[in-house]
């Protein structure tokens, strides 16, 4: 317990950069979003790789999900699309982890996109800090980020390239107590990397501390598969929250959620249809209804994920 | 040399003519610097010849300021010659005050630079504005001079006005400008052609507050318009000119419009008719058009704007070489900038300095990070929401 305290310390001390980048973490994985974005601690799917990138070391099995989404729909003139592809395979042997690739883009068609590459690598950490998994169960992981944005420059700047990109990473650790808590860390463009056109800008340095609670079947209020999570997000010195919620009915297949931030809440559900013994199909929906921007329908996500042996 | 010397001394000469005959022989040797110095040395004469500072003013004096726009805003060109650094003010004198603004302080090296300087805007009674441009001029070693226009001892005096007049000859015409003062735009002016008159004319354009005509109006100009300039072009003639003259409107920096409508009182009628083939030049904020009549002729905003008429032409910025214009905003809307998140960053009201225009600045005034940003425009006047998308990038 005191090795994991001392992790935690040294990470959450860990300079924060003071920069303004591009880049800003939001809108990935429709399990994650209908929570709110409150994933750190939980991040036991194939959102992992880009919310905390430990956690996809206790995947049992083979996951691939795909998102597709429209953000703010009813404003005319507003067309930004998000999308997202993340896959897990963990390997045969415990001891050797689990590995990840993922892909996220973010687009406004003839204006800009951000489009992000991960290849990730994680595993249990229980053997290396000798700490018996009976109590709680410890991953690490890291994450090579590949990022790029493309511009679509008018005359005026047809001086400048039109695309942009840099290699970074993640570093993330998760531990998961037998009592239901859990808690994750995230450090994300670890290395702030420049991808200015002209000046130099730093893609912003991210802090994300988790932690959630969960359980089969909360006592009293009698809620199952119940998840309670809140994520403590520090960039750029400026620090936000963001907290879900997620509970399976229908005998645990279909997932209520929600969530929320400064900015948003978000609503989400998704059912999972079971073929055979170990092969799942899980399709998603969120919803985030922004409180600031006026006039929109909110901001929709459809995924489709697939797990199997 | 040493050949002259003998015949210096062969010839006899006396002191007073071998002084000058050695005098003559090192002027033709200065001036032939390749015989005494080489080639490379010539270079290093004409470079240090041609470094030493001769700067100058350039500027087109100003002579009636509109008293409807009261402002007066100077073009300026400087010369740097050899300084390294240029400092401008303008002294002024209104109604006998002595008032002096810092308004350029430059740091650059530069051969030349064209600006421009405003005063602040003159009071409603302020009848005329003597006016004196200085640089200072400081060179690598911070040696400091200074370059006045007029002169040291002078000002230029601009007379505050409503109108000007000009006498059209039958034989030749001629032009009527009414100068508004300011030099970064346009002026209002009517050409007019050779035989446009069979006598010679006195024409007079005044330009009117806005609006001291009733606003009351016919056509297509609805309710929302407003009325952005008002001039008078006098006296009547009749019949219509059988040659068109070329008249240009100046309807002044108040506006943010980029469409617009002319209009001419019909003085029989007593209506306002909509003139169909106009030019509006936005960079010089004149319309120009043919005329045929004198009379009143206004410049209202134009009802008939779509969205796009609202939103920023250039849709993506990069930090420090342009800004996002919203066009055609005035009192009453707002401009909303939202991150991708949707928590907004900015708020862009019709009293902010800067005008309706983004910079890239977050409310707290730092530069917000490159990506993606949605703007929402409130129209007052139409009770509308216009949404879009812009980049701003680094």
């Amino acid at each position: 317990m005191k090795k994991i305290i001392i992790i935690t310390a040294v990470l959450m001390t860990m300079v924060i950069i003071k920069a303004e980048g591009a880049f800003v973490d939001t809108y990935w994985g429709v399990r994650a979003l209908g929570m709110g974005g409150a994933f750190t601690s939980v991040a036991n799917d194939s959102n992992a790789p880009l919310y905390n990138i430990a956690g996809i070391a206790n995947a049992v099995q083979q996951e691939v999900t795909l998102m597709g989404s429209r953000l703010f729909t009813g404003l005319e003139g507003v067309e930004i699309g998000a999308n997202y592809f993340g896959y897990i395979h963990p390997m045969a042997n415990e001891n050797y982890g689990a590995i990840s690739f993922a892909w996220s883009s973010i687009s406004t068609p003839g204006l800009r996109r951000e489009d992000t590459f991960n290849a990730g690598y994680a595993r249990y950490l229980n053997d290396v800090m000798r700490i018996d998994r009976e109590i709680v169960n410890i991953t690490g992981g890291v994450n090579i980020k590949y990022l790029v944005q493309e511009v679509k420059f008018d005359e005026d700047d047809s001086d400048l390239d039109n695309s942009k990109g840099a290699v970074t990473g993640d570093i993330g650790i998760l531990a998961q107590f037998n009592n239901g808590i859990s808690l994750g860390y995230s450090n994300k463009y670890i290395t702030s990397p420049d991808i200015g056109f002209v000046y130099e800008d730093k893609v912003s340095n991210v802090n994300v501390i988790g932690i959630s609670y969960y359980n089969d079947m909360v006592p009293v209020l009698r809620i199952p598969y119940f998840t309670i999570a809140t994520d403590i997000l520090m960039r750029d010195g400026e620090t936000s929250v963001r907290v879900g919620l997620e509970t399976y009915v229908i005998e645990g297949k279909l997932a209520i959620r929600a969530g929320g931030r400064e900015e948003a809440f978000d609503l989400g559900f998704g059912y999972e249809f079971v073929f055979g013994n170990n092969t799942k199909l899980i399709i998603d929906y969120a919803l985030e209804l922004p409180m600031e921007v006026e006039e929109t329908m909110g901001s929709h996500f459809v995924g489709l994920s697939f797990r199997f042996d | 040399m040493l050949q002259v010397f003998y015949k210096m001394l062969k010839l006899k000469m006396n002191r007073k003519q071998i002084f000058l005959s050695i005098l003559l022989v090192f002027s033709v040797l200065l001036a032939s610097p390749v015989y005494m110095f080489g080639a490379q040395q010539i270079v290093k004469v004409v470079s240090a010849a041609a470094s030493f500072p001769v700067a100058r003013i350039i500027h087109d004096e100003i002579t009636t300021v509109s008293s409807i726009r009261r402002i007066l805003e100077a073009k300026i060109s400087v010369d740097f010659g050899g300084y390294t650094s240029a400092t401008a003010k303008i002294n002024y004198y209104l109604n006998g005050s002595s008032e002096s603004i810092l308004v350029k302080d430059k740091g650059a090296v530069q051969d030349q630079e064209e600006f421009y300087i405003s005063l602040p805007k003159f009071d409603s009674g302020d009848a005329k504005v003597d006016y004196q441009i200085q640089i200072t001029f400081k060179d690598a070693y911070d040696n400091t001079s200074y370059l006045y226009w007029p002169s040291s001892s002078t000002y230029q005096t601009a007379d505050i006005v409503s109108y000007s007049s000009g006498v059209v000859t039958a034989g030749s015409g001629g032009t009527i400008r009414f100068e508004s003062g300011n030099q970064q735009y346009g002026n209002t002016e009517i050409v007019f052609s050779s035989g446009t008159f069979t006598t010679d004319q006195t024409i007079t354009i005044t330009e009117l507050s806005v609006p001291s005509l009733s606003p009351s109006y016919s056509g297509s100009v609805s309710g929302t318009s407003r009325m952005v300039a008002l001039y008078s072009i006098m006296p009547l003639w009749a019949p219509a000119l059988t040659i068109p003259a070329r008249a240009t409107f100046y309807y002044g920096t108040e506006t943010t419009a980029t469409k617009f409508d002319l209009m001419r009182r019909d003085s029989e009628t007593d209506t306002w008719e909509k003139i169909s083939d106009i030019t509006i030049d936005l960079s010089s904020k004149t319309i120009s058009t043919y005329i045929t009549k004198a009379g009143y002729y206004a410049i209202y905003t134009s009802s008939n704007l779509s969205d796009n008429d609202y939103r920023p032409a250039k849709r993506v910025v990069v930090q420090g070489r342009a800004v996002f214009k919203f066009n055609n905003l005035s009192e009453g809307d707002s401009v909303k900038i939202y991150n991708i998140n949707g928590k907004r960053i900015r708020e862009i009201k019709s009293g902010d300095s800067e005008g309706f225009k983004w910079d890239g600045r977050k409310n707290n005034g730092s530069y917000a990070e490159s990506g993606t940003y949605i703007y929402q425009i409130k129209v007052k006047d139409k009770g509308k929401l216009i949404s879009g998308t812009i980049a701003f990038v680094k």
